[in-house]
């Protein structure tokens, strides 16, 4: 007796175990690998509590599941809260999707597997930055409202009432209702007699609501198909498990004892994860975006010093934390640098939404304001959603530093109404309303506003830094990114009239532009006393002397040159090269 | 019949009585209300003036008192009034006192009443903007709408994300009449839309005379011509944060365009390449073009000296041809400011423009300021009552041109709205309200700005799905130059 309790007690903690382990997994690695994703997700939506706000969720298809999945990714602002909702979903369409397997195979354990497959290709959706909880929700609907109507008893009535729920589903999941009337039609034919009728009128709705809707949502043929997916890959859970049904059904084989479609789907999500694995390096460059982001410029610096990663967006944000703790000179060529664009990402149609989003951070750190608010702007324009919290507080921020409190408002009252933001709008309200309690950040960013007015292309970074270093000399990070902008792009004539007219020698010269002024002096052939006005140390020069005799002997190659000036001026001058586009 | 009315009136004093609270304290203050909707003229057709108190408040009371009717309604920090009964009320009435009580700290307050002056001249009932996030270089969705200003009925009737997300510029009635219309699509498919009632032409308007496709322009009153201008225009930013953006020309001409031969007509004068000229209009008779017409200076460099005249120059709508002689009508070299948007009244009396401290682009200028010349007695009007601290452009008339609707800045920098404006007959203007909404938040809450609004006396005759299939699917008819 006593063994039987405990074989039983056994298996229950293997199935519990079997059952928990998956979602453990899955928190675990949305969690500690995967977190900045989630937390950019939330920064490029804003969920404001109004009306008209709210509202605006009837202007697209798929409205319920948006509505919701828009909802729920506010938490993603909470570390470990997007895990927990990716976690529950999970469970949620393995428990559907196994309810709907049950209407088409007799009962087994299998199905269980068979469910889990699909669950987790969903859930592997996630690590897509465009991937949103909008799409989970569709899925999670779809399924709820097929399930729901299976439980309908007469099939007259389900006959009657489908069409209903077709088009009502397009306003609540928009494309994803294809879903549910591929259910209904399988199940149909499944279910003898088979009424053709009714599934030719399921299929007429599909085809015709979107094309019907189209004037009212005013998009264009292919989303009205799809929305909210962007991607027809995002449906391959529900392809996955479409599969398993057909199968059974064109089989004739209702048992799991069809063991090819659980080995196919299995073989379905392997590849996906082959071909489409998770984006690892981009989960670093989003940390250092989002770490950033929350004012941690010194966890950026550790971090990019352990990934050291070649990459633009990433050297981008290396830079800004180099600049905050005033190193740029000094470590700028310890990273990968691709020349200027790794301190300013060029803006345009086609730069990408991630480099747009992000473009505005390094114009506010060296304070020029009508730059950092047009990219906030674009920012704001291009995210995938057109609602960025993230920009709108760079928007706020700003019109604080320039004075327009009206403008500031705006943007503060609109994340006073959301759900993790407004203690943030209220310190900046309180700081509007009571100047004394204006921070640090933004009085400094005020005496850096420039005194005087010029026009400059939006690609000419030149002009605007060299304006804001004439307007405030102590500027530094304006200046250092003026210099730095010059010695990445190679012009050392340039390089040299501002070093002359604007740096300070209050300040230790950064070995950075002792090297590249030493190129410039060997080039000039200048004499002793020339050389000596920039007070280059000695060791420099005699390092400069080695790596001239090391560039001779080598004959002008890298690979005869000491690793020692890997990270020297004089060795990116001769070798740096930029990639063909 | 008596009886019937006691019966109304002892149901409207029943309803009163349910709706009267006590005051507990008055206020010789008037009430900060949003939007600012105080002491306004108002025509008898507008939608309800909805608003909110911008305080910490549990309740609000407005009560509207006309001379034979009122209107009371309640609302916890805003105001909207029923669309039915505020149209029975503004029907009959010539004046209303508002009067706004608030509940504060479980006391009501009420505060000094103001007024709303309504007027027997109505607005033109439609109005079309462009909506557009202030992205001030480069767009990503844009919409055109037509809004029915009698309710809150809003049409998108060209939206880029069903045309490759391409620009869509200004959208301009031929004196207010939604029959003959036309916006420029860009893009590959793209071209100028013209709309002759609900039949929609996609045009090509570039020559080899012209410098540039056409840009600003407008209709000449008998539909067969319109002028533009060509332009090459080039974006630049400032340093200082709030000026933002500077579009300037480094070229622009005019040419006027036959739409019923499919030719350009340009001559010497209007295309000569030491002067800049641009935003031309047709005068209220189509006998006159009115252009802004500026000395080429060095730009950027000497853009602070850019300053455009307004000018005038005759033509003769039966052959189709320009006079050879300009006349200055405001010279900037006087007033040292620059002068753009030009826009006619169609009832020929004035002339209403923008004016800036320099250049052709005040949208981001704080200075630019809307003026009203009197074509007759050439007096400039400078509107103070309508102006205010941030920019205020891009007008329309009203076909009666007793109204007005400009965008304006003047509430955050930032995004335009619409504003409307009343000249009485006497050309006095009064202080301007912005477009009522449903929810008197709405503004507070939106991304879009309010770009080139336009008045028109009825609803196009076409929409978005309409243009999609221009877009796509129709072939844009090319022009020649004239005489070529």
């Amino acid at each position: 007796m006593k063994i039987t309790t405990l074989s039983i007690s056994n298996n229950k903690a293997i199935s519990a175990s079997l059952f928990l382990v998956p979602g453990l997994l899955i928190f675990l690695f949305y969690l500690f690998a995967f977190p900045y994703h989630l937390f950019l997700k939330e920064q490029i939506r804003l969920f404001v509590f109004s009306p008209d706000y709210l509202l605006s969720y009837l202007n697209k298809p798929a409205s319920l599941a948006v509505f919701i999945g828009d909802f729920l990714t506010q938490f993603f602002y909470l570390k470990g809260a997007g895990s927990l909702l990716i976690t529950t979903f999970f469970y949620i369409h393995w428990w559907l999707f196994y309810k709907v397997l049950k209407e088409f195979f007799s009962k087994n354990y299998l199905l269980l597997v068979i469910a889990f497959v699909p669950a987790l290709i969903e859930v592997l959706m996630h690590y897509h930055i465009d991937y949103s909880l909008a799409n989970s929700a569709s899925i999670t609907i779809g399924c709820l409202l097929y399930v729901a109507t299976t439980s309908i008893k007469k099939e007259t009535i389900k006959h009657f009432i489908v069409p209903f729920i077709i088009i009502i589903g397009y306003w609540a999941i928009g494309g994803m209702v294809v879903f549910y009337i591929f259910l209904t039609l399988i199940r149909s034919i499944r279910i003898q007699p088979f009424k053709l009728i009714y599934s030719l009128i399921h299929i007429v709705l599909f085809i015709a609501i979107p094309l019907l809707t189209r004037p009212y949502y005013l998009i264009p043929i292919k989303e009205a198909y799809l929305y909210p997916f962007n991607n027809f890959t995002y449906a391959l859970p529900l392809i996955t498990l479409s599969f398993v049904i057909v199968t059974s059904v064109l089989t004739k084989k209702f048992t799991p004892g069809s063991r090819f479609s659980l080995v196919v789907s299995i073989l379905v999500m392997f590849t996906f994860i082959l071909v489409d694995p998770p984006n690892f390096n981009r989960e670093k460059v989003l940390s250092l975006s989002c770490e950033g982001y929350f004012g941690r410029w010194d966890k950026v610096l550790n971090l990019s010093s352990s990934y050291k990663l070649n990459n633009k967006l990433a050297s981008y944000y290396t830079n800004i934390a180099l600049s905050k703790y005033e190193s740029l000179p000094e470590k700028l060529l310890e990273f990968y640098q691709p020349f200027t664009e790794s301190l300013f990402l060029p803006l345009g149609r086609n730069s990408g939404w991630l480099n747009i989003l992000s473009s505005n951070d390094a114009y506010y750190q060296i304070g020029d304001m009508n730059l950092t608010q047009h990219s906030a702007h674009l920012g704001l324009i291009f995210s995938p959603y057109n609602r960025s919290s993230r920009m709108v507080k760079r928007l706020a921020e700003t019109n604080m530093v320039i004075g327009e409190e009206e403008a500031a408002m705006k943007y503060l009252h609109m994340l006073e109404k959301t759900l993790f933001h407004h203690k943030w709008a209220q310190k900046r309200i309180d700081m509007i309303q009571n100047p004394e309690l204006l921070s640090n950040d933004i009085l400094e960013k005020q005496s850096f506003l420039p005194q005087s007015d010029t026009l400059r292309k939006g690609e000419d970074n030149v002009t605007g830094l060299r304006l804001l270093v004439e307007s405030n000399p102590k500027n530094r990070s304006a200046l250092d990114y003026l210099l730095c902008h010059h010695l990445l792009s190679k012009n050392l004539n340039s390089f040299k009239t501002d070093f002359e007219k604007y740096f300070r020698f209050n300040r230790q010269l950064p070995r950075l532009y002792g090297e590249a002024l030493l190129i410039i002096l060997y080039q000039q052939k200048a004499t002793k006393e020339e050389i000596s006005k920039f007070f280059i140390q000695s060791s420099l020069m005699n390092e400069f002397i080695k790596y001239t005799d090391e560039y001779s002997l080598a004959n002008g190659q890298r690979t005869g040159l000491s690793n020692r000036f890997k990270n020297s001026y004089w060795f990116y001058y001769h070798f740096a090269q930029q990639r063909q586009k | 019949m008596k009886f019937k009315y006691l019966i109304i009136l002892s149901l409207n004093l029943l309803v009163a009585c349910q709706q009267a609270i006590d005051i507990d304290k008055k206020l010789n203050l008037l009430p900060t209300i949003n939007p600012d909707y105080i002491n306004v003229t108002i025509p008898r057709n507008i939608a309800p003036l909805n608003f909110m108190i911008k305080d910490d408040i549990n309740g609000v009371q407005v009560i509207l008192q006309g001379e034979q009717n009122q209107l009371i309604a309640n609302g916890k920090n805003d105001i909207r009034f029923n669309l039915n009964k505020w149209k029975k009320l503004i029907d009959k009435e010539k004046t209303l006192k508002v009067t706004v009580s608030v509940k504060k700290n479980n006391e009501w307050i009420q505060y000094r009443s103001f007024h709303w002056k309504i007027v027997e001249d109505e607005i033109d009932p439609y109005l079309s903007y462009r909506l557009i996030e202030p992205g001030y270089e480069v767009w990503n969705k844009i919409q055109l709408a037509e809004r029915c200003i009698e309710n809150f009925e809003e049409n998108i009737f060209a939206d880029n994300n069903l045309t490759e997300g391409s620009c869509m510029n200004c959208h301009i009635y031929n004196q207010q009449n939604p029959s003959q219309s036309m916006f420029h699509i860009r893009g590959k498919h793209g071209g100028t839309i013209l709309n002759n009632k609900g039949k929609l032409r996609k045009l090509k308007t570039k020559t080899d005379k012209m410098i540039s496709k056409a840009v600003y322009g407008g209709f000449h009153p008998g539909g067969r011509y319109a002028v533009f201008s060509t332009n090459y225009i080039i974006p630049e930013f400032h340093a200082e944060g709030s000026k933002k953006l500077e579009v300037y020309d480094t070229a622009s001409d005019l040419a006027i365009l036959d739409f019923e031969t499919n030719q350009s007509i340009t001559t010497p004068l209007l295309t000569d390449s030491t002067n800049f000229d641009t935003f031309p209009v047709f005068s209220a008779d189509g006998k006159h073009i009115y252009y802004c017409a500026a000395k080429s200076v060095s730009v950027p460099d000497s853009i602070q000296k850019l300053k455009y005249s307004i000018c005038s120059i005759s033509f003769n709508d039966v052959n189709g041809e320009v006079g050879s002689v300009a006349d200055t009508i405001w010279n900037a070299r006087l007033t040292e400011h620059s002068a753009c948007h030009l826009k006619t009244s169609p009832d020929g009396k004035y002339l209403l423009f923008t004016e800036a401290d320099y250049g052709t682009f005040p949208i981001w200028h704080r200075e630019a300021d809307l003026r009203l010349i009197d074509l007759k007695t050439g007096k400039v009007d400078s509107l103070k009552n309508v102006n205010a601290d941030y920019s205020d452009s891009y007008h329309s008339w009203s076909s009666n041109s007793r109204w007005f609707v400009f965008a304006s800045k003047r509430d955050n920098g930032i995004y335009g709205k619409p504003y409307f404006c009343y000249i009485d007959k006497n050309g006095k203007a009064h202080k301007p309200f912005v477009l009522p909404q449903k929810n008197p938040a709405f503004y507070d809450f939106s991304f879009k700005s309010f770009n080139i609004p336009e008045l028109s006396i009825g609803p196009l005759p076409f929409d978005a799905m309409d243009i999609e299939k221009v877009y796509w699917k129709q072939e844009a008819e090319s022009f020649s130059d004239k005489g070529i």
